[in-house]
């Protein structure tokens, strides 16, 4: 259930996958449970994946190549209606979530939605549906739009690799009791979130961002919250918004990011060696009086320092092809025996293993289109990508 | 990449120069009346801005030329003193007007945009006369929209009203949330809040905060440019989805409309898209476009 978004991925070459058509099929849920840091339970609404079974918060993340045709097949066993707003990606009415003047799904039947993903750039996703209570209770996630060559956009930087980060907050005493949340006109929040993790859930080892010194890093930041976020950017990161809202923008160094509900901001880095102690504190900030709520912190680890402190744990594993259209072979001349696991970008567990201590070869066939991480006993990371077979 | 900025600069950039600012409307003097609001059978105090000395609920908007100082003329009918002022980022110019008199406040010569002038003093401000003040430039021979924001905590209205002060204020909790002085559904029915246009054509959207809280809209179906801001003027420029303006803020959108349908735009703080809490309500219109 508690799944991380927190997985650094590369923007890996993938020519030649524009104009593919890209599917998903969600299911949308009013009975899911979201473990907090402390190991209690919050009810919660969402989405997830059909073929899993289970909701999660914040959704699955979505992501395709800009160009895709994309169909979004989202059946609704739940006791309400629901809908999915494209929250950005300028889609048709007919397609646009909104009851009104789009279409319900209600419950018991099934939809898909359609549209071209015309803009690289980060998005989002979430039921219009009574909205104030429906996204109070969980029900969005994040939608990435990728370049074949890498790039953030058109003549825009390639960084060695992005992360999705989703901002969000829950007022408890609405999940724990949906009925009697209305009025709506006065929700606070008090559990802020980043892709749904919670104080030390953000500094486990599979919430905290890997990265070597010199990575020139883009940060997909998005905000479902009701809250205000307040990013703190280190002056020694250097850091510039090259993207918001799924456009470019001139490059704006700043360090204070405000990101109100509903905008999305890329802000790139190249890692330093020195100088930064691998945080960034977000501050939540109630909007109606402007009052600090809580601040949350995204946790980075030098890999640099990692490697020194793990002594032995030296080595290097190689994945080829990759890309791949079918099967990827990961292997290693040395090192550590150990358990090692392949994920996709939702931390999904798609393969799992054990490797002896030496040379191991590990032939893998990846389930779907899309991008992977491998991490190997030491905790080494390996980017992964299956493109389309065409 | 060419934006709609771009397009907008080449279509009129000729006309920037040759347009005769006498083409444009002042409003000449400001009346600050004072009245009732009922809202979902609820009678609540209010103060506006109008185009004469009859009270409207909603505020005047008021044109200026760009690059051209003028004056205003301020008449209070109110029973009370008020403090009124125009801003951009900061206040620009302030003055007191007594009970029953009048001032005239000089306008500084301001580049084309959209700014906010009203009263600041906490009665005028709590009980809503804040407007837009257009500044014009050839853009506006665009069709042009107004969206003066504003929310409202009627608890805060009533207790200023019985004499009450600002530092006897609770939490802030606005119960009410408005485009013009209106909540949805009426948004729909004001020409000025819900955008109507024909495929492929452009339109200037002027917008203000002049409420006590940050809002950030949501525009559905299209990406807006942003041509001014008095208080993100880094982002001039910009194609947004979604944008934030701060209390007092000032921000011209352009517009294009490049796909029919009906498509909605409100408050991302979803508590703002509320009626005293009822879903849907507040600040929320539509942009509409035709074939």
């Amino acid at each position: 259930m508690n799944r991380s978004l927190l997985l650094p991925f590369m923007l890996a070459s993938a020519a030649g996958l524009a104009q593919a058509p890209v599917s998903f099929h969600l299911f949308a849920e009013m009975n899911g449970v979201h473990e907090t840091a402390a190991g209690g339970e919050i009810p919660i609404w969402g989405y997830g994946w059909a073929d899993e079974g289970f909701i999660t918060l914040p959704a699955p993340l979505l992501t395709c190549m800009e160009g895709d045709s994309v169909h979004v097949t989202m059946d609704n066993p739940s006791p309400e209606s629901h809908t999915i707003h494209w929250h950005g990606l300028d889609v048709d009415q007919a397609n646009d979530g909104v009851p009104s003047t789009s279409f319900l799904i209600p419950t018991d039947s099934s939809a898909t939605y359609s549209f071209r993903a015309d803009h690289s750039g980060t998005y989002l996703y979430h039921c219009h549906v009574t909205t104030t209570l429906h996204l109070t209770m969980g029900m969005y996630g994040m939608f990435v739009v990728d370049r074949p060559d890498g790039s953030l956009f058109e003549g825009g930087p390639t960084p060695d690799f992005a992360v999705p980060l989703l901002f969000s907050d829950l007022e408890l005493a609405t999940n724990f009791n949906p009925t009697g949340a209305f009025p709506f006109h006065d929700i606070r929040p008090n559990y802020f979130m980043i892709n749904g993790r919670n104080g030390a859930q953000l500094e486990a080892p599979d919430g905290v961002i890997d990265y070597t010194p010199g990575d020139l890093i883009a940060l997909r930041l998005g905000s479902m919250a009701y809250s205000r976020i307040d990013v703190h950017v280190p002056t020694a990161l250097n850091a510039t918004v090259v993207m918001s809202d799924g456009r470019p923008v001139p490059p704006l160094t700043t360090e204070l990011l405000q990101i109100y509900p509903g905008e999305r901001f890329t802000l790139l880095f190249e890692a330093p060696a020195t100088g930064w102690d691998g945080t960034l504190a977000c501050d939540f900030v109630m909007m109606a009086d402007d009052e600090y709520e809580q601040t949350q912190t995204i946790h980075f680890n030098n890999l640099v320092a990692g490697v020194d402190a793990v002594a032995g744990a030296s080595d290097a594993w190689n994945a080829a092809p990759n890309p791949t259209a079918d099967q990827v072979s990961i292997s290693r001349v040395e090192g550590l025996a150990g358990s090692w696991v392949v994920r996709d970008l939702t931390g999904r567990l798609v393969a799992e293993g054990v490797a002896p201590a030496g040379p191991v070869n590990i032939d893998l066939a990846l389930p779907a289109a899309g991008q992977y991480l491998f991490t190997g006993p030491g905790g080494q990371t390996t980017r992964l990508m299956k493109v389309a077979d065409r | 990449m060419q934006t709609n900025l771009t397009l907008l600069k080449s279509l009129f950039g000729f006309c920037l120069l040759a347009l005769p600012t006498g083409a444009l409307n002042a409003q000449d003097t400001l009346w600050i009346n004072s009245g009732a609001w009922t809202v979902q059978a609820s009678e609540l105090p209010a103060l506006r801005l109008n185009p004469s000395a009859a009270f409207e609920l909603r505020n005047t908007v008021v044109h200026r030329p760009e690059n051209v100082g003028t004056s205003l003329t301020v008449v209070n009918t109110d029973d009370a003193s008020h403090d009124f002022a125009v801003w951009g980022s900061e206040t620009l110019v302030s003055a007191e007007v007594a009970a029953g008199e009048t001032a005239v406040v000089n306008l500084p010569s301001l580049a084309g945009g959209t700014y906010g002038c009203g009263l600041t003093d906490d009665l005028g401000r709590v009980h809503g006369a804040r407007s837009i003040l257009a500044i014009e430039s050839a853009i506006d021979t665009l069709p042009t929209f107004y969206w003066n924001l504003a929310e409202w905590d009627t608890d805060r209205m009533l207790s200023l009203a019985d004499g009450g002060s600002a530092a006897d204020f609770g939490p802030y909790v606005p119960q009410y949330f408005t485009i013009n002085e209106a909540m949805h559904p009426n948004t729909l029915q004001d020409s000025t809040a819900f955008v109507s246009l024909p495929l492929n054509t452009s339109a200037i959207i002027r917008v203000h905060n002049a409420g006590t809280m940050d809002h950030v809209l949501h525009f559905h179906g299209f990406h807006v440019d942003i041509l001014s801001s008095t208080h993100h003027p880094e982002r001039v420029g910009w194609s947004k989805d979604t944008q934030p303006l701060k209390v007092g803020e000032g921000l011209t959108f352009l517009l294009f409309a490049d796909q029919t349908g009906t498509y909605p735009v409100h408050d991302h703080n979803l508590i703002a898209v509320t009626n005293a809490g009822l879903y849907p309500g507040g600040m929320l219109t539509q942009i509409h476009v035709t074939e």
